[in-house]
């Protein structure tokens, strides 16, 4: 039953992204100034942000596990936060390089100073300081627990930082500062059929990554 | 009531113990603002806060690095008379001392070198500079205190210290800097209510957090 529910989603993940791939680059979009097909980049960009909240959500529940459990499982769920923050990481990358393509033909630069590019740079700074503070000491139990406590209060002002502060402040990016986003008027109901589809499938792609890298951890071992 | 005196004495007591090495801090803020000021001596007022907040930042940091830096045995000691969430609270008060301390000599140094922002030189403008510096300090404290305990676990490791603080010190940069530049155009204080807000939440944030992770943290 387990075994059968696991083959479902990941043939659902797998279906889905395929389908966004497809859907996003043939299907109609509408004509919006300044936009023009550059609006198809939600399709890849967005559902690339959707899948690194999610999987440092997945990283700071195993954290918060880790701080819980004794022993060994401590060892294990922290193993299981270190996977998630690190494919966490490459979406993240994933999502900063399709925001630069983006930005380039709508804002006429890759990098601008607006909040939330800024925010989405220093959440990556966060989570590579993760892996410095995990490189820099040695005993395992002693690292599983530095790292976890780190994890959770980074999550935090993680979230702060991309999430609250660029909807107080003046910001290009749709969704702040006023600027429309994939709720508004430039998000039509074809869209949204792309759109949804594409961050479940992503999601459950980054997922499946997670569990393939954790058990050839252990296969490794 | 006795646990806190206690806990209280002994970290003024390390810090008078220590004095020469707060003294050190204080001239890294002149110098570094001296270095400022003989490559820009005329910024404008928005570098002018960018500069104070660099100066600030990078000075406390000195500061609060030093703070968990205690021989083990002292902590073993500690641990037996205080929780883990009480010695957050101490030291976060301890760093908060220097940062203030580090925040008004930083600002006295800017205002004799380069003078206050034209529209700031009223009394109730640097009443609201004052404000908006003296709460990010404050924030800057809650954060670094965190941050100097995880470091000090590890090894006590300066550079990774600045490594873990910095990216989480950027939201409380960016909400202080934002208060502080209203705060230097004299904008009316419910302008600046909003940026305050932020950063007193910027503080409550680490502060709850640290409280509640410590333990785990602290624990051997």
């Amino acid at each position: 039953m387990k075994n059968g529910f696991s083959i479902a989603w990941k043939t659902a993940a797998a279906a889905l992204v395929s389908y966004s791939l497809v859907a996003g680059l043939m299907s109609p979009v509408p004509r919006l100034f300044i936009l023009n097909e550059t609006i198809r980049n939600l399709y890849f960009h967005v559902p690339m942000w959707f899948t690194m909240v999610a999987l440092m959500g997945v990283s700071l529940g195993y954290s918060i596990g880790s701080l819980r459990k004794p022993g060994i499982s401590a060892l294990e769920s922290d193993r299981k936060a270190r996977l998630a923050a690190e494919v966490a990481l490459v979406f993240a990358f994933l999502g900063l390089f399709t925001g630069m393509i983006w930005a380039r033909f709508t804002w006429g630069a890759y990098w601008t100073n607006d909040p939330k590019l800024n925010g989405t740079a220093v959440a990556i700074l966060i989570y590579l300081a993760y892996f410095v503070l995990r490189s820099s000491v040695e005993d395992p139990e002693k690292k599983a627990r530095l790292a976890s406590t780190y994890n959770v209060f980074a999550f935090v002002l993680m979230i702060v930082f991309i999430g609250v502060l660029p909807r107080l402040t003046d910001s290009l990016h749709p969704g702040n500062g006023g600027n429309p986003a994939f709720g508004s008027y430039d998000l039509d109901n074809g869209m949204r059929a792309v759109f949804y589809p594409a961050v479940f499938g992503w999601i459950g792609l980054g997922v499946w990554i997670v569990e393939l890298r954790d058990r050839l951890a252990r296969l490794s071992k | 009531m006795n646990r806190w005196w206690t806990l209280g004495t002994w970290a003024l007591s390390a810090d008078l113990r220590r004095r020469t090495d707060y003294l050190q801090f204080l001239l890294f803020t002149a110098v570094a603002t001296y270095l400022v000021y003989s490559i820009a001596p005329a910024p404008s007022p928005s570098v002018w806060l960018a500069l104070l907040w660099v100066v600030v930042l990078f000075s406390s940091m000195q500061a609060a690095f030093r703070a968990f830096h205690e021989p083990e045995g002292l902590w073993t000691y500690l641990n037996q008379l205080a929780s883990p969430a009480e010695l957050f609270w101490v030291k976060t008060a301890q760093i908060a001392v220097h940062t203030l301390l580090t925040a008004l000599a930083a600002l006295l140094l800017f205002g004799l070198f380069f003078g206050l922002p034209e529209s700031a030189q009223s009394g109730v403008a640097a009443l609201k500079i004052g404000a908006s510096l003296g709460l990010g300090a404050l924030a800057f404290a809650a954060t670094m205190s965190f941050t100097s305990a995880l470091a000090s676990r590890a090894g006590a490791n300066p550079a990774l210290m600045a490594t873990l603080s910095l990216p989480l010190l950027m939201p409380t940069v960016l909400v202080a800097r934002r208060a502080s530049s209203l705060a230097a155009a004299n904008q009316e204080w419910s302008e600046l209510a909003i940026p305050l807000f932020g950063e007193l939440a910027m503080l409550g944030l680490p502060l709850a957090l640290g409280s509640v992770l410590m333990p785990y943290l602290w624990k051997q």
